[in-house]
């Protein structure tokens, strides 16, 4: 079995499902991030692996053990809250040994494993100063130290970095990744922001109204999304997602959407209302017409540097393309859309992901 | 169905506990008394005496007496010590304490420094001092002879003044006013502290008049904490007894409250059925006006 | 023209706030200068002969001292503590408790609190007390003391108790401690301030009573400040000046020093919305 294994969980507040029959393992060491938009139920499945909450259905193992009734005491896992929960009347000193003062360690052990953490955590010279006297940063830290410091099974965050700054939250980002593969806890990371997850988790599991959708590893997810929520969830800009029917034409198919029309040779699925999907970076514009391409008109210019954003009206839609500054070409008001076909995705009237031959 | 605590660290059984002694005492004196009042309003029943070991059931009569319009406005009856109290209340909370701490809060908002703080202490420490002390601060204040006042008016060529004689219910309103202001103006000076700086910035760039300003913006923003003031000080003033300390509700009643008049009934001569009714009316009126008082909280948005 | 009206304006407030100042200043100047004067009378005068001898008459009177410093204490203290510990339990449980109706519940008190006081409410409970067996002595007027601030008290308390974000109990609970160390190591410190106020605020009004002590004690050594100093008058009824005024000042002093602190402390202002609690 996996070393945290969640066996068709369920939560219900009232009337509210808020986690329907989750089924997820995660690996000894992993980092796992639990990735959807608010409300999706990714926070109280994290309350459950905690014991903070109580399933309604289902069980929960850690490292062999079913621990579905054990209150969170008994877990030994270790949580990071959004606001860091360190309590203000006690130095960081204090709150970071909190854990091992009630497992009854010997003072001189809690203060060389303090003095441990707090190195690690580049925190060593703030332990005797208050919650409030530090920065946002290191109020972070700190509360990372102390779910460290007494060696948890499973090391849990709670969107950790939505309280800090831009600037810091990438710095924190790399940080924390790293820590992770230095210590080798298993940490399941919960979190809205698909940039983060993709760039710190092992795996993913992404959740849409407390169902799992997808679980795979960051490029699994990227390139072949199950469903077109899980498509349009990830990648920044989101993927272009134009609803039309698709009709067999020879050696293909042809896409009709509103406004326009788009073949697609090698295409064999039968007739029906689909989804076509291509993500930003795998179209461009050009003023000539090309393989596989679509007029439309140029709505913004977005440049942001190393890349330019251009956002386009095609037929009664708006799609986004982002391409390199360089190799821009003029830009006129009506231009051609080019799409790489080999990167087209297509999902069926129900969202479900469609193979291209049927 | 179970009832099931939202927290992990206080169980259901453990949460009654703590619960308990609050619920106990509240129990006691205040759900309690507000039964069994009712029921020795109805009673005759006195400390002593027969009356007191063996009380009979008399009805109304108690309230009968207390209404008895021919002569309840005889100086020492209900209808004059209603009367007092009407003036009273009017006087010192409608139209003393609650425009005069709006007016203070006006005053003082957006400016701060030294002589703010004297203003503000000054009129706290009015309002939080023992009423005792402040008593017989207040009787040395307005004593016809050597009281500060009456140096004051000499001193501007004014005639003395009797208070205590002439107008003794004056006096205690003066008395309330200096005594309860303080609670309006911290609660005004709040409200006008919650009212954002651009508010202020804008009306600045527009060019608004002080009177504009206070039409426009503070008014309207105002209002919800002028019904609250208005309601909390007139309930409060209602049912003061510290006035009794400096005129002891006299001479000859003059100054009676409905509060004095309760005590006199209730605990000078121990007739406790009398008193009980008294109370019964003054409850009566405290339920009207706190009543209003949540149905306006209920109304606003928290 | 701008100008002059500008001015006229400046000055009618600076006459308002002198107005103000002399209002509230002169009637408490009688309790500084009085005390301090071996021939005190009903003048404000800075003293011919400054003097502490009032006081020292007051300190040798052990009747008056005993008030001041034994039974006076013992009630308010008594007070505090009983508001403060049962306040605070009821407010945290409360808030952590899913009790169905809770904000009805709330209501309920606010308006039993508002309806059921003063010298209304004294009559009913005289005669509990005279039933239980409780007149004329200390428990007696504590106890009704702290049935009348609990009301309010909980109030306050609640405002506070909801400040405390639940995560810090949480957090507590994952780090491995059992719901009582929760209590002691972080509930208990973080409410700390919320209970001071409390502590602070029941003391003065149980300190400043001077009705439920009027109805409820009965004999002189029992008596607190407040109706011990009615002893402080002759036998023709006129009040001994000297004696009364020094024992006003020390009977008033707590409460300042506590506005004092508190002020330093918090700042005494409104954070929030008012709860009643008031005169």
């Amino acid at each position: 079995m996996d070393y945290l294994y969640l066996e068709n969980v369920t939560k219900t507040f009232d009337k509210v499902v808020a986690v329907d029959r989750v089924t997820l393992g995660i690996g000894k060491t992993e980092f796992f991030a639990l990735l959807g938009p608010s409300g999706c139920g990714k926070t109280t499945t994290l309350r459950l692996i905690a014991g903070l909450e109580q399933p309604t259905a289902g069980r929960i193992y850690i490292d062999g053990r079913e621990v579905t009734n054990l209150p969170p005491q008994e877990r030994n896992v270790a949580m990071v809250f959004q606001d860091y929960a360190l309590y203000p009347h006690m130095t960081l000193f204090e709150n970071i040994a909190y854990p091992l003062k009630v497992r009854k360690v010997s003072k001189r052990e809690i203060a060389a494993k303090v003095h441990e953490v707090a190195e690690h955590l580049m925190i060593a010279e703030l332990l005797d100063r208050l919650p409030s006297q530090v920065s946002g940063g290191q109020q972070q830290r700190a509360a990372v130290a102390r779910a460290l410091v007494h060696a948890p099974k499973v090391f849990l965050f709670d969107e950790p970095l939505s309280n800090l700054d831009a600037k810091l939250r990438i710095e924190a980002r790399a940080f924390l990744k790293h820590l992770q593969k230095e210590i080798h806890v298993t940490t399941v990371y919960v979190t809205h922001d698909q940039a983060e997850a993709m760039a710190m988790a092992d795996r993913i599991g992404v959740m849409f109204a407390g169902k799992v959708v997808q679980v795979g590893a960051p490029l699994e997810l990227y390139r072949f999304p199950k469903t077109k929520e899980v498509a349009a969830f990830l990648g920044n800009p989101p993927m272009n997602i134009l609803p039309g029917r698709v009709q067999p034409v020879t050696d293909g198919s042809q896409f009709v959407g509103e406004g326009f029309v788009l073949s697609l040779p090698g295409v064999h699925i039968p007739p029906q209302e689909i989804y076509l999907g291509f993500r930003p970076e795998h179209a461009k514009i050009d003023v000539e017409p090309k393989d596989c391409a679509i007029r439309a008109r140029i709505y913004a210019v977005q440049p942001l540097g190393s890349e330019v954003w251009i956002t386009l009206q095609v037929g009664n839609y708006t799609v986004t393309v982002k391409m390199f500054a360089e190799g821009m070409p003029q830009v006129a008001e009506e231009v051609w859309l080019i799409l790489d076909q080999n990167k087209i995705h297509l999902f069926d009237s129900a969202g479900q992901r469609l193979s291209p031959c049927g | 169905m179970q009832k099931k605590s939202s927290s992990l660290v206080l169980s259901t059984s453990t949460g009654l506990i703590f619960l308990a002694p609050a619920l106990l005492f509240i129990a006691l004196f205040l759900f309690f008394p507000l039964v069994w009042v009712l029921i020795i309003s109805l009673t005759d029943t006195t400390l002593t005496g027969p009356a007191a070991v063996s009380p009979s059931f008399v009805g109304i009569s108690n309230y009968v007496r207390l209404f008895d319009l021919s002569r309840w406005m005889r100086l020492g009856n209900f209808g004059n010590a209603l009367r007092n109290t009407v003036i009273f209340v009017l006087g010192s909370a409608i139209f003393g304490q609650v425009p005069l701490g709006l007016a203070i809060a006006l005053a003082f908002h957006r400016r701060k420094g030294l002589l703010r703080e004297i203003v503000f202490s000054l009129a706290t420490v009015a309002w939080i001092l023992p009423g005792v002390a402040v008593a017989f601060a207040w009787i040395a204040f307005l004593d016809r002879d050597f009281g500060t006042f009456n140096a004051l008016l000499a001193l501007l060529g004014f005639p003395k003044i009797d208070w205590y004689f002439d107008y003794p219910l004056y006096a205690i309103i003066i008395f309330n006013i200096w005594r309860g202001t303080a609670f309006s103006m911290l609660l005004f000076s709040a409200a006008l502290g919650n009212i954002p700086p651009s508010y202020w910035e804008t009306a600045d760039v527009i060019g608004a008049s002080a009177w504009q300003r206070f039409k426009d913006i503070i008014f309207p923003l105002v209002r919800p904490n002028l019904f609250t003031a208005l309601i909390l000080v007139t309930l409060w003033t209602f049912n003061v007894f510290t006035p009794y300390l400096i005129t002891g509700g006299g001479p000859l009643y003059r100054s009676e409250t409905v509060p004095i008049f309760t005590y006199r009934v209730a605990f000078k001569f121990f007739e406790f059925g009398k008193g009980a009714a008294i109370a019964v009316v003054m409850m009566t009126i405290n339920f009207i006006l706190a009543s209003f008082y949540l149905l306006m909280q209920r109304r606003r948005p928290r | 023209m701008r100008g002059l009206k500008k001015c006229a304006f400046k000055l009618c407030w600076g006459i308002f706030i002198l107005l103000v100042v002399t209002f509230f200043l002169l009637p408490l100047l009688w309790l500084i200068t009085a005390p301090f004067d071996a021939k005190a009378t009903l003048r404000v005068a800075i003293p011919s002969k400054f003097t502490l001898a009032n006081f020292q008459a007051i300190f040798r009177n052990t009747f008056a001292v005993r008030a001041l410093f034994l039974n006076s204490i013992v009630i308010a203290g008594g007070t505090m503590l009983g508001v403060t510990l049962f306040a605070t339990l009821a407010a945290y449980a409360i808030a952590r408790l899913n009790i169905p109706g809770r904000d009805i519940l709330a209501y309920l008190l606010v308006l039993f609190s508002s309806v059921v006081q003063g010298t209304a409410a004294m009559v009913p409970i005289f005669i509990l007390l005279f039933h239980l067996k409780l007149i004329d002595t200390y428990p007696g007027v504590i106890f009704v003391l702290i049935g009348g601030l609990l009301p309010t008290g909980i109030f306050l308390m609640r405002d506070f108790v909801a400040g405390v974000p639940k995560s810090y109990e949480e957090s507590a609970l994952v780090s491995g401690a059992r719901p009582w160390q929760v209590l002691r190591d972080v509930v208990l410190p973080v409410l700390r301030p919320g209970m001071m106020v409390l502590a602070v605020w029941s003391f003065v009004q149980a300190w400043g009573d001077f009705l439920i002590s009027l109805i409820v004690m009965r004999s002189p050594a029992k008596m607190p400040a407040p109706i011990a100093i009615y002893s402080f008058y002759t036998e023709g009824g006129t009040p001994v000046l000297t004696l009364v005024s020094a024992y006003s000042l020390i009977y008033a002093l707590p409460v300042v020093f506590l506005y004092l602190f508190v002020n330093w402390r918090y700042g005494f202002r409104f954070f929030g919305g008012i709860k009643g609690g008031g005169r």
